[in-house]
């Protein structure tokens, strides 16, 4: 039993303390889960825009690789405007992207690559295949290593 | 200040595709002729909206734009003072300005 001041003192504070202690472990364990949760999620959206890349970039690939047969001018038109269609979605994803704060302008690269898989794609048999082949794969390459690059630099990998 | 807004989606068509008519109904030549060139010729500023169609193509694109210039329709610093590009997606205006650029008219015949 406390019979001066001080003493009832330490009991009154002591629990505090540990109140306090408790709380601030926790908002560190709330702090860290929070950042893996934010960081899962980005990655996950970061991963299905990557995919989506490869596979216009696969699409790209066969059509300009087919394109000196025969193309119906069925087959061309189907393509172009679903090409055109999948580029503007892929568009969308990188501004949804933006909005978790990963601080990227793919402007540039997304236009070069809609010019790379679209540009003439009404006639095909005009360009040189090749050409066109490994331009599309050179322009999705830099869109994918631009976003893991910012990916990485936003979310360090731990040592 | 006159000025032109033209609505591609609302105007001409949501899936506009192709370069010349042998490609389709909704193609960059039609487009060219039957809304930039009178709208050009009449207002002092025209803004071109682009959202609201499933995309654009870029041979849609370049013969729409850069087909203003190869045609001695106007010249770059006049075409790109007088046109106008909105939309929410940054690429599409940046190809059109490109296209403008790099377009070099055709001689006179």
């Amino acid at each position: 039993m406390c019979t001066d001041f001080t003493c009832y003192l330490g009991q009154a504070i002591g629990p505090l303390i540990n109140i306090f202690i408790v709380f601030i472990g926790w908002s560190v364990l709330y702090g860290n889960a929070q950042k893996i949760a934010t960081r899962s999620e980005t990655r996950g959206l970061l991963d299905r825009t990557i995919d989506k890349v490869r596979t216009l970039e696969n699409e790209g690939k066969i059509y300009w690789l087919k394109s000196s047969k025969n193309l119906t001018s069925e087959e061309r038109s189907i393509y172009t405007i679903r090409m055109q269609h999948e580029l503007q979605i892929l568009e969308e994803h990188l501004q949804l992207i933006a909005r978790r704060n990963i601080v990227i302008n793919l402007s540039q690269d997304l236009f070069k690559f809609r010019n790379s898989t679209t540009f003439c794609s009404e006639k095909p048999e005009r360009s040189n295949e090749l050409d066109r082949v490994l331009s599309i794969s050179s322009r999705a390459n830099t869109i994918c290593n631009r976003l893991e690059d910012v990916f990485i630099s936003k979310y360090k990998p731990t040592e | 200040m006159t000025v032109k807004t033209i609505n591609i989606a609302d105007e001409f068509s949501k899936v506009p595709y192709g370069r010349y008519p042998d490609d389709g109904e909704n193609n960059g030549e039609r487009f060219r002729n039957e809304f930039l060139v009178p709208s050009l010729n009449e207002f002092e500023k025209i803004i071109v909206e682009l959202d609201g169609t499933r995309g654009y193509g870029s041979s849609f694109l370049d013969e729409a734009f850069g087909g203003l210039i190869r045609k001695n329709i106007i010249n770059k610093e006049n075409l790109l003072s007088k046109l106008e590009i909105v939309s929410k997606f940054e690429s599409y205006k940046l190809e059109i300005e490109s296209y403008i650029s790099e377009a070099k008219p055709e001689p006179l015949k």
